[in-house]
């Protein structure tokens, strides 16, 4: 029986997860990292997925309560280019359509292995990408709940097309009054013509890293307590914001009709022609996708895009100089359309989606 | 470093052939402009369709406007949209005697039997050709070698930024020409705005007018949009014409409903198409079921548009060299001949 209130993980399993990832993080340089995904399709089924790519995972469930379960995987996997057969220990938390990916291994075994498996669970998985201002929000409400200021360590931040820059002040000062407060990062970049793409940041009880790619790592604090916080409420915001790609596609529509997404950027992206080039340039190098380009930029751009994972197609065009317009075509998936705003996301510029009708 | 002759020649196919596939989604784009115009502004003028075939000489030979308009009792105009004419003077007086056809009788108007009093044309130029092709117009008609016997009315219409409203917009404005419609020659004597943006959405239920597209076109939407429903995995999979088109009957639906019309896409360029997949490799035809393709979609083709224009344009320029090749050992044979004669 657990007496876990909304939003926490049940005491008993809360107390489990806490154990496995102080366990990690009592190694020396010990961190853990947890990637979080949503899906529809039960966990234990996407297992035969992995061992399909050559992945030998072997998972028992550890642990399971209201409707949480907590699953124990040993992963190995060869790599030739490394000539070695890389292998290591993961858990997954599942509730409903939440997945949490959970290791203290090294960032090798996390590159090589943990986010691997995601990419091949697509599109049954769908790993989850944050907004600058999600994040914002999310340490918001932590150091207000917790009433502890967040000071950061380090940030980055992103350019046009995904130009990455790092930020990192602090690194030979020892006085903890001499941090600066998140909320400065978050102006920093801003100041500096980009947005936050990721940021480490400490209190008395915590420090941790947050991304706008949906990976969390922790040097200090209890899971429990990143579930409450971040993880729990992660979900909440993705699957949110992630409805407006419910159902788009022609064929799911009673009239047939085309139901557009506007993604509007904060910048005017598009009023130079050579801009105009590098994002087509940009679009040509999304993997697993074909696209051709009907009408090149004068002065609209419009390109009609395949997603070759699940046959999904979907049109973009630019809409005035600061937004674009996404129309889902007969067969669209919602997976198509998270994987392809997360590219944009990450390799673009962050804009804000709608719903084009409303 | 420069490009050799067979380089050279198939840039230029493949700049054609993108030209093509451009001008014909802008002439989409333009016909529903005026469509969702007329629809919205006019109270006499009405935008017909797309799709009815329209006929001369008694049902004899078929002319394709780009858009047909109606207006008072029977009375009507046939549309011509042009996104770019020939330098040369043969081709392009070759291009403009469509309009001769457009001024006889002509059968499949919205009428109860077809037929209309009287019709005018519009012909829709683009800004950059239209002092050169009024010029050519007037004197051919003078010299007799073009006989337009209908009111002709040119109007100049491109697509560009208009900084007022910081939009994209059609513009169309009358250059020269009178039509019976009063409606109509007072909206383009004050200019016709389309706002672009606001026509994407229909564009995406009509990409097809009642012309046939560069097959490129055809080729790239059947590929993207319509191949996907029929079979969702990346696997090669067996289709037939009536596959496509059942898609197509559901997805692009006709402009109207005249005629037996069910779909924009018609099924003689759905066998074109096939018949083109195939020939560059991407399709096979069944050997026993006539009208079954077998899609071989295991090629991952990055950009499909530019895959097909160069296969087709590499296809065009074999060809032609072989034809070339026949015809120069053809001479060689006959000399010896010639010689002794």
């Amino acid at each position: 029986m657990s007496d876990s209130q909304p939003n926490t993980l049940p005491i008993s399993l809360g107390m489990i997860l806490n154990a496995i990832t102080k366990s990690h993080l009592d190694k020396p340089r010990g961190v853990v990292r947890v990637l979080t995904a949503i899906t529809d399709t039960p966990f234990k089924s996407l297992i035969d997925d992995f061992r399909r790519y050559g992945i030998e995972i072997e998972c028992t469930e550890v642990a399971s309560e209201n409707g949480f379960n907590l699953w124990s995987c040993t992963a190995a996997r060869r790599l030739d280019i490394y000539d070695m057969v890389l292998t290591g220990n993961f858990h997954v938390l599942t509730k409903n359509f939440s997945t949490f990916f959970i290791t203290g291994e090294k960032l090798f075994f996390y590159k090589k292995m943990i986010k691997p498996i995601l990419k091949i669970a697509y599109p049954h998985l769908l790993r989850v990408n944050l907004h600058t201002g999600e994040i914002f929000k999310l340490l918001d409400e932590f150091s207000t709940k917790t009433k502890t200021p967040l000071k950061y360590n380090d940030f980055w931040y992103k350019k046009l097309f995904g130009e990455a820059f790092t930020v990192k002040k602090h690194e030979t000062r020892i006085d903890i009054e001499d941090y600066e407060l998140f909320e400065d990062a978050f102006r920093e970049a801003r100041n500096r013509g980009g947005w936050l793409d990721r940021i480490t940041v400490f209190n008395k009880n915590s420090h941790f890293t947050i991304a706008r790619n949906g990976m969390l790592k922790f040097k200090k604090g209890t899971f429990s307590d990143y579930y409450q916080y971040f993880l729990n409420n992660i979900v909440d915001l993705v699957t949110t914001r992630w409805k407006l790609f419910e159902k788009k596609g022609r064929s799911e529509q009673p009239k047939r009709e085309v139901k557009p997404i506007l993604v509007k950027f904060e910048n005017e992206v598009f009023d130079d022609a050579i801009l105009k080039k590098q994002f087509i340039q940009g679009l040509s190098k999304y993997p697993n996708c074909s696209y051709s380009v009907i009408h090149g930029g004068n002065p609209h751009l419009y390109l009609t895009m395949l997603d070759r994972v699940d046959n999904s197609s979907f049109s973009v065009r630019t809409y005035g100089t600061n937004a674009l317009l996404i129309s889902p075509q007969i067969r669209t998936t919602k997976a198509a359309l998270v994987r392809f705003s997360t590219y944009l996301l990450n390799n673009f510029q962050e804009g804000k989606m709608t719903d084009f009708q409303s | 470093m420069s490009e050799n002759p067979e380089e050279k020649l198939l840039n230029i196919c493949k700049e054609n052939r993108r030209a093509e596939c451009d001008r014909y989604y802008q002439t989409v784009l333009l016909t529903l402009g005026l469509k969702d115009f007329l629809e919205r502004n006019a109270k006499e003028c009405r935008f017909i369709s797309t799709e009815p075939r329209f006929s001369i000489n008694n049902g004899e030979k078929e002319i394709k406007p780009d858009v047909v308009l109606q207006y008072g009792h029977k009375n009507g105009v046939l549309c011509e949209i042009k996104t770019s004419f020939p330098f040369n003077d043969v081709h392009l007086l070759d291009s403009l005697k469509q309009l001769e056809n457009y001024s006889q009788e002509s059968l499949g108007w919205d009428t109860t039997d077809r037929k209309i009093d009287n019709h005018d044309i519009l012909l829709f130029c683009p800004m950059v050709d239209y002092d050169r092709i009024s010029l050519k117009l007037k004197n051919w008609m003078e010299t007799g070698k073009l006989e337009i016997t209908k009111n002709l009315c040119i109007c100049e219409w491109g697509m560009l930024l208009y900084p007022k409203w910081g939009k994209e917009i059609i513009l169309i404005r009358k250059r020269s020409g009178e039509m019976a419609c009063e409606e109509l020659n007072l909206f383009l004597e004050n200019n016709i705005r389309l706002d672009v943006s606001s026509l994407h959405t229909s564009y995406e239920e009509c990409k097809f007018t009642r012309k046939e597209p560069p097959i490129e076109y055809t080729m790239t939407q059947l590929w993207t949009d319509v191949f996907p429903s029929i079979d969702s995995t990346d696997k090669e999979f067996e289709t037939s014409i009536d596959d496509v088109l059942a898609i197509a009957y559901q997805f692009y639906i006709p402009w109207s409903n005249l005629e037996g019309e069910f779909s924009q896409i018609r099924r003689t360029w759905v066998k074109k198409v096939m018949q083109k997949y195939c020939e560059i490799g991407v399709a096979e035809k069944h050997l026993e079921i006539k009208g079954k393709y077998k899609i071989l979609r295991g090629k991952k083709i990055k950009n499909i548009q530019e895959y097909m224009i160069e296969k087709l344009c590499k296809q065009t320029i074999k060809e032609k060299s072989k034809f070339q090749i026949n015809e120069q050992e053809e001479d060689t044979k006959q000399k010896p001949l010639d010689f002794f004669d």
